[in-house]
């Protein structure tokens, strides 16, 4: 069974209220969602509180009746189908980047609640199984970023600041943050859609 | 519907760090349903997904590991 099967049974299975079956995908993802929220929070208890948070989100999003705006189970996974990878990274950071700037004392941003809109957007499982196929070539795209925008990035992603923030706490103006961010996203889009686009890209 | 200048928005609006005045702007066109950012935040979404796996999985122990899943599956009794 490949990959994608494998996790399209399980949420069936999480579907049909399998405990086990989420502990399954609890193995399969965590270590990379803990990675993620590690970065975040830098501390492994709080990091690991936020991975949790993502699986109970997707213990409650794949119930068989649903209260919450989220995707039905059935649409996650399967090759045309949203990535349940997709969806639980977006999930375990939003619940890290919560706890964080709870610490710091920042105001709430409103979280992208992970809405049928969102869930619409989200990657497919194909799409993604090419991602991590080409890791080490997407790696390399955002090293061809300029330092100083691949540190605005990481701010972004992983501190959670928005560009009105992060030009107050740097001193800058916020026109040249949202310069050198807007270059960052345009680059990063092109070459993503040159490598998705073809197996055979040389960058 | 005239959203080429909205293009360089989507990936930031997905991560939240637009001020809300820009969020503003693409959350109207998504309420319209308009087809090219609903495109274009799909691409968009690639994007961040790539930016958030650019940390390398943590692994805990096997121990941990266990009493993660364990309070994970206790958490689920209780709701």
């Amino acid at each position: 069974m490949n990959e994608t099967a494998i996790t399209e049974d399980l949420l069936v299975r999480v579907r049909r209220r399998d405990r086990q079956a989420l502990g399954e995908l609890y193995d399969r993802y965590a270590p990379s969602l803990r990675g993620m929220t590690l970065r975040i929070l830098t501390q492994r208890d709080t990091a690991d509180r936020a991975v949790q948070e993502a699986f109970v989100h997707l213990w409650e999003a794949v119930a068989p009746v649903s209260s919450r705006a989220a995707p039905d189970g059935a649409s996650l996974d399967g090759k045309q189908r949203t990535s349940a990878a997709a969806w639980l990274t977006l999930q375990a950071r939003a619940a890290a980047l919560a706890r964080l700037r709870a610490a710091r004392g920042t105001e709430a941003v409103p979280e992208l609640e992970l809405n049928g809109y969102v869930v619409s957007w989200l990657p497919r499982t194909d799409e993604v199984e090419l991602v991590d196929r080409r890791r080490e070539l997407l790696q390399k795209i955002l090293h061809q970023l300029p330092k100083a925008q691949r540190e605005l990035l990481e701010k972004l992603v992983f501190e959670g600041w928005r560009e009105t923030e992060i030009a107050e706490k740097q001193g800058e103006p916020l026109a040249k943050v949202k310069s050198d961010l807007r270059a960052a996203m345009r680059f990063l889009r092109h070459r993503l859609r040159a490598v998705m686009g073809t197996w055979g890209a040389n960058i | 519907m005239g959203c080429q200048h909205l293009e360089e928005l989507y990936e930031l609006y997905l991560l939240g760090a637009l001020d809300p005045e820009d969020a503003a702007r693409v959350t109207e066109h998504v309420r319209r349903q308009c087809p090219s950012c609903c495109q274009g935040l799909r691409e968009a979404a690639l994007t961040v997904y790539l930016l958030c796996q650019t940390t390398s999985p943590a692994r805990a122990s096997a121990r941990a590991d266990s009493q993660q899943k364990a309070e994970l599956l206790r958490r689920l009794r209780v709701r």
